[in-house]
């Protein structure tokens, strides 16, 4: 059964400031959605509205619920979410970390199991025991994507049939490119199982691999949605970025790979 | 014992079954070490009756109303039940209170160097008390009359409150707390309070100066069954109440974002962690002045050895906070005795250089 994520005329301020203004749209779980955009286009204010952790003026529905009027527990039993960077305050272990993301109790072995695979899943296993605080910033990432996993096994699901969601806030900006594949396979796995992605990205390559559907914001605004075909062109693009963009085809697969155009060039 | 943490995938059971042991080991390694600062702090109370200038041995304590009437027995019981035990007592809840304060303050703050002294919380409880010490007969009398006992540890709750919620009003702007403004605005405020405090030095009597006197540093010497009867339902509900909080606390290490999306109501969690640290250093400073570094070290020292979580760390904190607090007191009032020295000299002498310690080795992320 298909569920959706949809947001209504959605506008965000803040001051003065307006950062999102009348955006509309909807997300299909099963599917990969992609936002893309500048940086200050709005698409981390666009997350953040979507997974209810700030203010805004319109609606957000992720399925049946009421985004602004949910408790923040029943917002966490039904979307995980990942953000750009984490860092502690404390030094916890890795298990430790991951163990945040268990909001359900449940039998200790249980619980331990289940973080143990999560952490197989992003191939951190054997960083279990370790100090949180010595990973690389990228082992850090995908700790933090084990934990999110793990929130997202353990979440019992009032609505039964209601499948989650993962939003991820450039999931793949500090990784390498082994471990960008890694992420954007179990991004795209959970959609398979499922569950819907919605992702902030700025790899143009990796959008047009991984995503269903992309989002194209600029200056707070959705200039452009659809396909990867209908939005990873080179009109779109170049618009979306104010800088020229060539779009060409990978010859075996027809996903469009991008070369932004040096300027001296 | 085999910990088999092997990098290598092929040895995927293995791992499964060697890594089990290491991570139960780490929960087992807390408990372990609660059931431990438990029996300290038992024997540390111990000890304490026991040592004085008045040496009572530790039979005296079981049978303290056995037939021999003898003066000495008396005396013994006198010793005891009305000077050193309401003294241990009230050093362990203060200790206690003071320990888990700088634990749920630090998290508060996502720094290790918040503590109830350093950004003014206990300025501005010593404030509150300070007018009730030198004006609950007068100005102040008729909300005197109403809280009886209470007066002092409450105007201490509201005064350690007010300062508290200034504080993190100051420091925080739209959601991140700098730790740089925190500190800065506490020694504003704390220059503040204490120019009130002064004030008030100035209209005092000398009685009234004598107890202000003694805050300054910080004492058990005024235990007494009355001073406990005041302070503990204050410590004792707010040391309860942050006992729920761990969760919360433990998600806020990633940040108020995070927390969120992990399912914790944020602004709820710190509005009761500043109302119960406020109550609980408010009530300790009542009864005991302004004793420093014991919500630094103490939090600090456990991190280190039995890790961050909170669900473990409370309540150590606790324990050795009220374990050490004991330990100091009896120290303050045995090494110069007869006379006494205030167990803020003690706790400051061997705090303050574990403070610089810490800002020393840990430069960056931790630090500042």
């Amino acid at each position: 059964m298909t569920h959706k994520l949809s947001f209504k005329s959605l506008s965000v301020s803040i001051g003065n400031h307006r950062i999102l203004h009348n955006v509309s749209g909807n997300c299909l779980s099963g599917t990969v959605t992609a936002v893309i955009g500048a940086n200050g286009a709005g698409k981390s204010t666009l997350l953040k509205a979507l997974t209810g952790e700030i203010a805004y003026l319109g609606t957000v529905r992720l399925g049946e619920l009421n985004v602004a009027a949910c408790s923040p527990i029943l917002l966490a039993l039904h979307r995980g979410v990942l953000p750009q960077q984490t860092s502690l305050a404390f030094p916890l272990s890795v298990d430790e970390v991951v163990r945040l993301g268990q909001i359900v109790p449940a039998d200790e072995l249980v619980l331990q199991t289940r973080r143990l695979a999560a952490l197989e899943k992003v191939g951190m296993q054997a960083f279990v025991t370790r100090q949180y605080h010595d990973l690389s910033g990228g082992e850090q990432q995908r700790v933090q994507m084990a934990r999110v996993l793990a929130q997202m096994e353990t979440a019992c699901d009032p609505f039964n049939e209601n499948p989650k969601w993962l939003f991820l806030d450039e999931p793949v900006s500090s990784l390498d490119i082994r471990h960008q594949i890694q992420i954007m396979n179990i991004a795209r796995e959970f959609a398979n199982r499922g569950g819907g992605v919605f992702a902030i990205m700025h790899d143009l390559n990796l959008t047009a691999h991984y995503a269903d559907q992309v989002l194209v914001l600029k200056g707070g605004q959705l200039i452009a949605s659809g396909s990867v075909s209908e939005t990873v062109e080179s009109n779109v693009l170049s618009e979306a970025y104010d800088h020229p963009v060539l779009v060409n085809r990978t010859p075996p697969s027809e996903v469009p790979f991008v070369l932004p155009l040096a300027s001296h060039a | 014992m085999t910990i088999g943490v092997s990098d290598s995938t092929s040895h995927q059971s293995d791992n499964q079954m060697g890594l089990s042991l290491p991570l139960w080991s780490r929960d087992v390694r807390a408990r372990f070490a609660i059931l431990l600062l438990t029996a300290a702090l038992a024997v540390t109370c111990l000890w304490s009756l026991a040592t004085g200038p008045i040496e009572i041995p530790l039979t005296a304590l079981w049978a303290p109303n056995s037939q021999s009437a003898s003066a000495e027995a008396m005396r013994n019981e006198i010793v005891l039940y009305d000077i050193r035990l309401p003294r241990v007592v009230l050093g362990a809840l203060v200790g206690g209170a003071l320990a888990i304060s700088g634990a749920v303050l630090q998290g508060l703050f996502r720094n290790p160097l918040a503590d109830p002294g350093i950004v003014g919380v206990s300025a501005g409880a010593g404030l509150g008390a300070a007018s009730f010490i030198v004006l609950g007969t007068t100005t102040l009398a008729p909300i005197t009359a109403i809280l009886g006992i209470y007066a002092v540890p409450v105007a201490a709750f509201v005064g350690g409150l007010a300062t508290t919620y200034l504080l993190y009003r100051i420091g925080t702007r739209g959601g991140i707390t700098s730790i740089a403004t925190l500190l800065l605005a506490g020694i504003a405020l704390g220059a503040l309070t204490g120019a009130a405090t002064g004030l008030l030095v100035n209209v005092a009597d000398d009685q009234q100066l004598r107890d202000l006197n003694f805050w300054g540093l910080g004492s058990l010497a005024g235990a007494s069954w009355e001073k406990i009867l005041a302070a503990a339902p204050l410590i004792g509900g707010s040391m309860i109440a942050v006992l729920f909080l761990t969760r919360g606390l433990n998600a806020l290490m990633m940040g108020e974002a995070a927390a969120f999306h992990v399912g914790i109501k944020v602004q709820r969690l710190k509005n009761i962690a500043i109302i119960c640290v406020a109550a609980a250093t408010g009530a300790s400073v009542a009864v005991s002045g302004g004793i420093g570094f014991v919500g630094i070290v103490v939090p600090h020292l456990l991190r280190l050895t039995i890790g961050a979580d909170y669900r473990y760390l409370l309540p150590a904190s606790g324990l050795l906070g009220a374990s050490l607090l004991i330990l100091a007191d009896t120290v303050s009032r045995t090494i110069v005795a007869p006379a006494e020295l205030p167990i803020g000299i003690i706790t400051a002498v061997t705090g303050a250089p574990f403070f610089l310690w810490i800002l020393l080795r840990k430069k960056g992320p931790m630090g500042f």
